[in-house]
Order: structure tokens, then C-alpha cells, then sequence
């Protein structure tokens, strides 16, 4: 990269914050996708003014900039797929305030999500999206992938809680949209619209979100079952009962089989799992818990397990967080798709993952929110086989035809990056992609911001 | 000979939450994930012994939080370990480290530099709260609370030994024999109580910990050799070391390092004292006159190395002692070896997050199992202002 433009971007955000050395460059060349790209530098700027400066520079010289945060997304969104400078939110961390009596709190974007949960539970306050990887993602990637997690169910994903945003448009110019209010309807929602963008429409450098008094109570409850039928069963009954669980996890038979190899947690008798959550009011949840148990029942569930105090509760997680480290007893490299299906098409989508799987000769594994129907489809390969990579592109791909007919969606929590990329067209028409594209024209006519993402074959 | 396969590492990020040192930095290279991609990177030949490699895999504390926490279970400290191997290989040792290196593997030079500076100490050193600062202007050791130097617990054991069964070998350490030979005393005392016998071979020499810390691979394998004849010539049944940094030494290094049936039947008999307190010994010992408000401090090479978190608690709150827990017990004090001698200031920051969470604890005391880890915590605690005894479990003990 040219020498001035180096220099500018020095004078901006201060030596030592910005890095063309190899060794950084290739620290900032990856994400949890395990791809590679060199960028030809990385930038730690300290403040939003900073961001700007770059920002306008960068679309004066029509360098690419990739904002980055913790670099855990799976899709490849902070991925510099076409060189340019990667504009890591490192410094970007300060949890600016917490405002108790107005239920918000104001962030950089770089605060890791967990962080932020304790400092707000400290307070009494409570903000629930819980994407697994929360103790190291950041916000802004949260904000950016529109993160979720077993939570989703009853509370919502991240979008549900920003309510403002300031962020450096791809010209330079920085922007306020939304508010610290709960309401808001002057003129289109553009906080939304960044809301799951990847990037590519801005950098996020400060988000106002929404809070919520934290639960009095947490009841946890595990319930083992026979066959798949009667957990997939469950997960229906349970929500038409009234009854709106924090979590309901489904965990399948391979999944049960794998963590029992990997250490005896005393489930190894069941075809299917549920973990399930509810929180609130003391009173209120043992009662809702009494209720589940009973609906558990009737669909064939057995061994059912309660705790409602920090360590039972931890115990009974354990099997479900012990899930993703003992699948790679199946094989060492996973697949994984992050599909979601209608609640009541859980079953059909596990059945039919499991007869594609056996037609390829691919192993497979299906965990994840139950309650919402967003489903973690594993696929394990070892990729040292010849033709293993090629069936289980071929698997994925069916994977998602059998989710769209099943009245899905093939991304619920991950994004579209560069992975599913190819598979746009499969769930989108071509006028809704063209609209899309035409929003990415508007905001970035240079194409500077986060290039080569979203959209096939760009 | 690679015990890890770097393939194992997906990038996840995971490593991030835990590690002490990025949460500082706050730069990619310091966690595992950057240090994985590196060590490939030098291995497939695009990135050289630059500064910056360099750089990654000294300014870590190997406290193997990472590797803790992987889903994979990626060995971080390991591979840290062999590429300061390999970059010691290429450039050779620091002046600093050379010095250091010297003392430490040679028991007449350590003990005739630690005999001159307790001679000289009022000379070097000022006397300040549990420790001493050296007057000397050197870099950022004279910010430094330093243990006073106390002679050597090696030269006065012949009153220390005593029959009983079964025969335990007693293991000091440098620390222990240089500046805190009443841990070593108060490990005599607790084992001649149990009816155990004490030998204490005092050709022993160093654990080897140091130099595979820095690098050295080749001298750390010579120290063990050492340490395997000393004690196999001894006669001794266990070889106990009140030091979690020695005894993950003993037990784990030992046995990767040197390849004989000899250094493995050494490495089985080794036990960190609480662990043989307890589990061997099954020691029993009960309070007398009031307890006192205890917080435990998990070092890593006790609770991540060795797996040995109970025992410490157990004996502390069988001593009558009110045990109360501080925050994040198993963190990193900071100090990791020589890390603290090449990042002072890194490692006080460290040490400053530790100091707050036991001052948090308003506990009295706060108990730990290495010397090492004392000396980092007092002197943290005393840059907080906070004053506080910090002593070994074993001080504990009535
Ligand atoms: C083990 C593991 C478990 C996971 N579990 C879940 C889960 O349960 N639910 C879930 O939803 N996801 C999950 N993820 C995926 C990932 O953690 C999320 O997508 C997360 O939101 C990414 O955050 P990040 O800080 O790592 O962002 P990055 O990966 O660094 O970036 C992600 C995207 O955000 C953009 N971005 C980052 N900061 C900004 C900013 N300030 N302004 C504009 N754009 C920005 C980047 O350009 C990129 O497109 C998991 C990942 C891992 C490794
Ligand atoms: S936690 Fe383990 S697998 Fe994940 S990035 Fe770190 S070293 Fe790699």
C-alpha cells in the first residue's frame, strides 16, 4: 500500500495502532470460518472520529475497509476477501452508560457481549441475546450477524434490542439513527436495516440498546425421551400449553450417543433430549415447571431433572455444552448449518438430515433451539478423505432445499458472509436480491465497505 | 515430535475470553488462536524469527487458560515452549537470561550470590512491609518487592531428616531454598507429624522449569538427568515438592524431556505437597485456637497442570480456617517465570487484577501453593497498598 496513505492513516489513529507487519496481518486474516485472507493492513483506531477520518480517506483512495471484532463469525463477514485494510474494533471497548430508570445502556461496538451481561446483571439489569460464543463476541459483530441464541424464544435476538445506532457511512459521514426510546416511527427504520447488514452498509461505532429487569427466578429442567417423535412432540405441546420457555433446547440421538461416549452423564438411555428454561416470578416458574414436567410426560418423557440454583443448573447445561467439543469423536471436521424450520417441522427436518447423511455416507449430528426451530445441522467429514469435502458440499446443499421446503430459512443466526453466498439464490428471488443490492449501491456506490460478501458471485 | 496437532485449532476465538494477557494487549497474537496461526506460519516458512514472532510466544505466561477452555483442547503452552526453543536455537539467549541461566543451574554459584546479598542485604536492599526493595537503580526490579534473601535451606537439612514411612524425598526448589526456606521448614515439620521419613538429598538441583521457560530445552533435560540419580540414589518411595511450578516439573516435564524408564518411575513418585497430604498420606489435622479468614489463590500450575484444587481447600478449612472464595481464583497472578522479568510492566497490571479481586475477599490471609506466586502477590498486594500475609498452605497448617 502507498507510503502517504500509510502515513495519513497514522496521523489518524496514532503509531502503533496501525500494523502492516506480517505477523499482524496474518493474525487478522481469519475467522471461526478457518479461511485465510492477508489484508494489507490493520488498523485499531480509538474513537468514532477516528473511524471517520479513516473511513473518508479510505473512500477517497477506494480501499476496501473490513470491520472486524472478535473474528469468532462463521460465515466469513470479517473475512478480507479482496484485500484492503481490516479496521479492528479492539480499543473500541467502553461501556459508555447504563441508564437504569430508562432501560438502556450505550456501547462501543467492540464490548464483548458477556462483558456487558455482567456489568448490566450487576446492576439488577438483564440483556438476554445469547449467542454461545458471548464470551468472546463482540456486540458489533452481534449487531452486524444480528446474533442469537437459546433465549431467542422467548426474548428475541439481537435485533430486538438495539434501539439506536451512530455509524460511519461508507463516504465518511456519520450518522444517528433510532434513539434511546422503545418507540420510533419517523420515517423508514434504518436502525433495522444495519441491523444483520454484515458490514457492508457502515461501521457501527456506537449502539444504544435496549435493557430489561433481570428474572427473579431460573428454573432449569431436563427431560430424556424414548424416541424422537415424543421430544419433537414436547417442543409443540409445550408452547401451545401457554407457556413461553427462556430455552428449550432439543438435543438428537447422535448428538446423546456422542456426549455419553465422551463422559457418562447418565442420559445415554434416550433417543432425544430437551433442556428447558423457564424464568420470571418466583411462584410463577415453579408452576410453569410443574406444567412442562407434566407435558414431558405425557409425550413419553422420562428421568426428568430439575435445578433452579447456579450449580444444578450448570449441571444439567453440561450436557448440552458438552455436545460441540465430543462431536468430533464422529470426525474431525464439522459442518455446521444453522437452518431453521417451523417448530413443528423439527422432526421432519432431523429425520430427513439423517436419511441424507446416510445417502452420502456422511456422518450427522442435529442440535440446537428447539423452541424457535433453529436447528444446528452438523455434518462431520474428514476432509483427509478423498471426496469427502465434494459429497458433503453436495449433502449441504440438500440440507438447505429440504429446510426451504420445510418452510425455512437457511441462515437464522450466522449470516450469509462469504459461505452462503452461493445458496442466496435458493431462498431469495431475484427482485428481493436486486433490491438488496441496489440498498448496497446507495450506501457504498464505491463498493469500499466489506466487498465481496452477501452477494453470489460479486 | 509434535505432542499437539496445530490442525486441531478452527479458529473459533474461544481463547480469547480467558487469556491474561490479550485481555491487556488486546492484540490478536497474544491469545492462542494468533499463536496457533503464527507457529504455522514460521513453520511453512513465511514468517522467520522476526521480532514479532518473537515477541508472541515470550509475552505469554504459559498458564494454559486457553488450552483449558478449548473445545479442542489445543496445547497453546506446548507449542509456546517449543518455539522459544527454537528461537533460542536461532538467536541464543538474552545477557539477562544467560545470568539468570548460570545461577540457577549451578547450586555453588546461586548459593555463594544468595549468601553475598543476605551479607550485603542492608547495603542492597531497604526493608519495606513483607519484603525488601533493592536500591539499586536495575530497570524495573528495584520497583520490585523482592523476598530478602535468607541463606540456603539446602546447607542446613541434616537436622531436618527423620525415619518413618514411607520415605519421602524432600524436593526444595530454588525459591523455597533461596528465599523461603520456611515453607521448606514447615513441610519437614508437617510430614516427621504424619510418620512420614524425610530424606533431603542436597545435591539436588534445580527442577529444569526455568530453563524450559526460556527456551532451553537441552539444559532443562540435563537438570532433570540430575534430579532422577539424585533421588533414585536416595532410596526414597514419593519426592514431594511444596512447589506447584517444581512439582508440574517432576511429574509432567521430567518425563517428557528425558525418555528413560528411570525418569519415569521419578515422574510417578513425584507429588505436590497438599496432594500427598491428602491423597497419600491422608493427613488429618484439626484447628486449634481460632481460624482465620482465608482466600485461596489456584496456581495454574497447580489447577490446570495438575489438577489439584480441592486439597489446598480441604486442608485449610480442616485447620479451623475460614476459607472465602475471591473472584476468579484460578486466574493468573501474572508473574509466569521469566515473562516477569521480560514484561514488568505487563505482568504488574496482571498482578494488580489479582491483588483486586483478594482485596475483595476481605479476607486476612491469602493462601497459595508456589513461591512463586507469593512473591508475584505480595508484591502486587503492596503496590495496591493492601496489607495483607500471603503465605503457603503448609504455613497454614497447626
Ligand atoms: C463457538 C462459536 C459459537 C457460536 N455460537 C453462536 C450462536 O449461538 N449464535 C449466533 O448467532 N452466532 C454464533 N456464533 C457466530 C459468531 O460468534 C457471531 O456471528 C458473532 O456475532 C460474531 O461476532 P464477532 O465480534 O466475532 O464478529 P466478527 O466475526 O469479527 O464479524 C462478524 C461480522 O460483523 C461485522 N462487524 C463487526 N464489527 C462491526 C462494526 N463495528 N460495524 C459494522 N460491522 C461490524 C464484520 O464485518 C463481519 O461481517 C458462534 C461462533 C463460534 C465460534
Ligand atoms: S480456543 Fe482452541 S480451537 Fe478455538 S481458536 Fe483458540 S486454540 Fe483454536
Amino acid at each position: 500500500m502507498d507510503e502517504t496513505i500509510l502515513k495519513e492513516i497514522e496521523a489518524i489513529v496514532g503509531r502503533g495502532n496501525l500494523s502492516t507487519s506480517i505477523e499482524d496481518r496474518i493474525c487478522y486474516s481469519y475467522d471461526a470460518t478457518n479461511q485465510r485472507f492477508l489484508p494489507e493492513g490493520v488498523i485499531f483506531p480509538g474513537s468514532a472520529e477516528e473511524v471517520a477520518s479513516l473511513v473518508r480517506l479510505a473512500s477517497r483512495n477506494s480501499i476496501p475497509i473490513v470491520p472486524r471484532g472478535a473474528g469468532s463469525g462463521f460465515t466469513g463477514g470479517s473475512l478480507p476477501v479482496r484485500g484492503g485494510l481490516v479496521v479492528s474494533t479492539e480499543r473500541l471497548n467502553r461501556i459508555l452508560e447504563v441508564d437504569r430508570e430508562n432501560l438502556f445502556c450505550i456501547v462501543e461496538p467492540g464490548v464483548v457481549t458477556g462483558d456487558l451481561q455482567e456489568e448490566v446483571e450487576s446492576m439488577g439489569l438483564f440483556y438476554p441475546p445469547d449467542p454461545s460464543s458471548l464470551k468472546f463476541c463482540t456486540i458489533g459483530g452481534n449487531i452486524a450477524e444480528c446474533a442469537g441464541g437459546p433465549r431467542g424464544l422467548k426474548y428475541g435476538v439481537t435485533r430486538d434490542y438495539v434501539l439506536g445506532l451512530e455509524v460511519v457511512l461508507p463516504d465518511g459521514e456519520v450518522i444517528r439513527t433510532g434513539g434511546r426510546t422503545l418507540k420510533g416511527v419517523v420515517g423508514y427504520d434504518l436502525t433495522r436495516l444495519f441491523v444483520g447488514s454484515e458490514g457492508t452498509l457502515g461501521f457501527v461505532t456506537r449502539a444504544i440498546l435496549r435493557l430489561l429487569p433481570y428474572p427473579e427466578k431460573v428454573l432449569t429442567i431436563l427431560a430424556l425421551f424414548p424416541d424422537q417423535e415424543g421430544a419433537a412432540g414436547a417442543v409443540s405441546a409445550i408452547i401451545s400449553s401457554g407457556i413461553l420457555p427462556s430455552a428449550l433446547e432439543f438435543i438428537d440421538r447422535e448428538c446423546v450417543a456422542c456426549v455419553s461416549d465422551y463422559r457418562d452423564m447418565g442420559i445415554s438411555g434416550a433417543e432425544a433430549i430437551l433442556l428447558i428454561e423457564v424464568d420470571g416470578r418466583e411462584g410463577v416458574v415453579e408452576r410453569e415447571g410443574a406444567m412442562i414436567e407434566e407435558v414431558c410426560r405425557e409425550k413419553g418423557g422420562f428421568d426428568i431433572r430439575k435445578a433452579s440454583d447456579r450449580r444444578g443448573r450448570k449441571r444439567l447445561w453440561e450436557a448440552r455444552r458438552a455436545i460441540s467439543p465430543s462431536l468430533r469423536r464422529l470426525n474431525p471436521h464439522k459442518i455446521n448449518e444453522d437452518v431453521v424450520v417451523p417448530r413443528t417441522a423439527i422432526g421432519d427436518l432431523v429425520a430427513g438430515v439423517r436419511e441424507i447423511g446416510r445417502r452420502y455416507g456422511i456422518k450427522t449430528a442435529c442440535f440446537g433451539h428447539g423452541g424457535d426451530g433453529n436447528i444446528h445441522v452438523n455434518l462431520m467429514i474428514d476432509r483427509r478423505v478423498p471426496g469427502e469435502i465434494e459429497r458433503a458440499e453436495e449433502a449441504v446443499k440438500e440440507v438447505f432445499q429440504l429446510t426451504l421446503r420445510l418452510g425455512g430459512t437457511i441462515s437464522g443466526e450466522h449470516g450469509i458472509g462469504i459461505t452462503k453466498a452461493p445458496f442466496l439464490k435458493m431462498e431469495l428471488g431475484r427482485r428481493e436480491i436486486d433490491l438488496m443490492r441496489s440498498i448496497k449501491e446507495t450506501f457504498d456506490p464505491k463498493g469500499i465497505m466489506n466487498p465481496g460478501k452477501v452477494f453470489p458471485g460479486d | 515430535m509434535e505432542r499437539w496437532d496445530l490442525s486441531d485449532c478452527v479458529r473459533c476465538g474461544a481463547c480469547r475470553a480467558v487469556c491474561p494477557t490479550f485481555s491487556v494487549i488486546r492484540r490478536e497474537y497474544a491469545c492462542g488462536r494468533g499463536k496457533v496461526s503464527l507457529w504455522e506460519a514460521h513453520r511453512e516458512g513465511e514468517v522467520g524469527l522476526s521480532e514479532g514472532f518473537v515477541r508472541a510466544v515470550t509475552e505469554c505466561l504459559t498458564c494454559a487458560a486457553c488450552r483449558e477452555n478449548c473445545p479442542n483442547g489445543v496445547d497453546v503452552p506446548s507449542l509456546v515452549l517449543e518455539a522459544r526453543a527454537e528461537v533460542v536455537k536461532g538467536r541464543g539467549l538474552s545477557l539477562s537470561k544467560s545470568i539468570l541461566g548460570r545461577f540457577l543451574s549451578s547450586p555453588t554459584m546461586a548459593s555463594i550470590g544468595v549468601k553475598a546479598a543476605s551479607i550485603l542485604k542492608g547495603l542492597l536492599f531497604r526493608e519495606e512491609g513483607t519484603g525488601v526493595h533493592l536500591r539499586l537503580p536495575l530497570s524495573h526490579l528495584s520497583e520490585r518487592l523482592l523476598p530478602a534473601p535468607s541463606g540456603t535451606f539446602l546447607k542446613r537439612v541434616r537436622d531436618y531428616e527423620a525415619e518413618g514411612s514411607p520415605r519421602v524425598g524432600l524436593f526444595t526448589g530454588c525459591l523455597i531454598n533461596h528465599f523461603l526456606p520456611e515453607i521448606g521448614e514447615a513441610t519437614v515439620d508437617l510430614l516427621k507429624r504424619a510418620g512420614a521419613g524425610v530424606v533431603i538429598p542436597r545435591d539436588q538441583v534445580c527442577c529444569g522449569m526455568p530453563f524450559l521457560g526460556m527456551g532451553e530445552r537441552e539444559r532443562a533435560r540435563e537438570l532433570v538427568l540430575r534430579n532422577v540419580e539424585v533421588f533414585e540414589r536416595a532410596g526414597v518411595d514419593l519426592v514431594v515438592t511444596p512447589c506447584a511450578t517444581c512439582a508440574t516439573a517432576l511429574k509432567i516435564h521430567s518425563r517428557e524431556l528425558v525418555d528413560t524408564p528411570e525418569a519415569k518411575t521419578f515422574a510417578s513418585k513425584a507429588r505436590e505437597v497438599t496432594e500427598l497430604l491428602r491423597r497419600d498420606l491422608g493427613v488429618k489435622v484439626s484447628g486449634n485456637g481460632p481460624g482465620r479468614r482465608v482466600t485461596y489463590h489456584d496456581p495454574c500450575h497447580m489447577s490446570r497442570y495438575q489438577h489439584i484444587k480441592d486439597e489446598p481447600r480441604e486442608l485449610i478449612e480442616m485447620a479451623g480456617h475460614n476459607l472465602v472464595e475471591m473472584s476468579h481464583p484460578c486466574r493468573c497472578c501474572g508473574l509466569g517465570g521469566t515473562f516477569t522479568i521480560d514484561y514488568p510492566e505487563l505482568s504488574a497490571t496482571i498482578g494488580r487484577q489479582k491483588a483486586e479481586d483478594i482485596m475483595g475477599t476481605g479476607a486476612e490471609v491469602v493462601a497459595t501453593a508456589c513461591p512463586g506466586c507469593i512473591i508475584q502477590i505480595r508484591d502486587s498486594l503492596h503496590r495496591l497498598g493492601g496489607k495483607k500475609e500471603v503465605l503457603h498452605v503448609v504455613q497454614l497448617l497447626p
